[in-house]
């Protein structure tokens, strides 16, 4: 009967240990990813490349045409939209983006093709 | 037999090392977060871009005609307008000035104008940790001739511009 009973509270110590691991794993996998997002600065870079976009937007003259590479030199560009009159950049695969406003006269578009994002000024 | 209190105070102890472990990760978490974010305030240059817009739409070749009927607030709005350059969410003010005579002055303010408020309220003030909530402004003077044909004068056009914050 003792014996029993100290087996169960093994047990029950295990599993409040197991529990407890993988709570604090799940803790620390969350901060690292979260970490890691902040430490490799993707959004600076994204940052960069929507204000970078936003301005030329701004300054340029009827009928231009940007061509932005997709591999960027600040990461591999591999979304870009424009909607609302702003302009959104997904650098390094990532998934949020609050874009950047510009204030063009013109009507702004955008074009992909494998290499090149291509935005026309009409 | 289990001692149930012993069990429960277990619990207990359970929950405050996990509290421990999740307060530490988050502020190590908010620290990486404070010394890497970095803010790229551009608004300034924007603010310079549309005073340039502004005057290539109101002179485009340095002179600007005074010819309107009504008030210089109207005829600066149906000009702006035109050039699609008014907006609700920037302050637009443009001011001006006449060399034969130092007092006049005319002027004409389009937009939110709570950002040049704000602006004026706190100058000296910003620090630069938060200075990207406070409005982004710049002001653009250019030399102009205002009038036509006989009755033409020197002046100066001043264009101002504020930009609010935006991520």
């Amino acid at each position: 009967m003792k014996k029993l009973l100290l087996k169960r509270k093994k047990a029950n110590m295990l599993y409040q240990i197991i529990l407890q691991l993988i709570i604090v794993g799940l803790i620390a996998a969350l901060f690292f990813a979260s970490a890691l997002n902040k430490v490799n600065s993707r959004g600076v870079k994204q940052q960069v490349i929507e204000k970078q976009m936003a301005l030329l937007i701004d300054s340029a003259p009827q009928n231009t045409i940007f061509t932005i590479k997709k591999q960027h030199v600040n990461g591999y560009i591999n979304n870009m939209e424009i909607r609302d009159s702003r302009i959104f950049a997904y650098v390094d695969d990532q998934k949020i983006s609050k874009g950047y406003a510009y204030f063009s006269r013109y009507s702004v578009e955008l074009k992909a093709d494998e290499q090149n994002y291509y935005i026309f000024i009409k | 037999m289990i001692n149930k209190h012993a069990a429960t105070g277990e619990g207990i102890l359970n929950i405050y090392r996990m509290l421990i472990v999740t307060i530490i990760a988050l502020v190590i978490l908010g620290s990486s977060s404070l010394f890497y974010n970095y803010y790229i305030d551009i608004r300034s240059v924007e603010s310079v871009i549309i005073s340039k817009q502004v005057i290539n739409c109101l002179a485009p070749d340095a002179s600007l005609s005074l010819d309107f009927m009504g008030s210089f607030q109207d005829a600066m709005k149906e000009k702006l307008s035109k050039c699609n350059l008014i907006s609700e969410s920037r302050y637009l003010r443009i001011m001006l000035f006449f060399d034969s005579d130092p007092k006049r002055e005319l002027s004409a303010v389009f937009g939110n104008t709570a950002l040049n408020t704000i602006k004026s309220s706190s100058s000296g003030t910003v620090k630069s940790v938060n200075a990207r909530y406070f409005p982004g402004c710049a002001s653009e003077q250019y030399r102009i001739i205002i009038g036509e044909n006989s009755n033409k004068l020197d002046g100066v056009l001043n264009v101002e511009a504020c930009f609010p914050y935006d991520n």
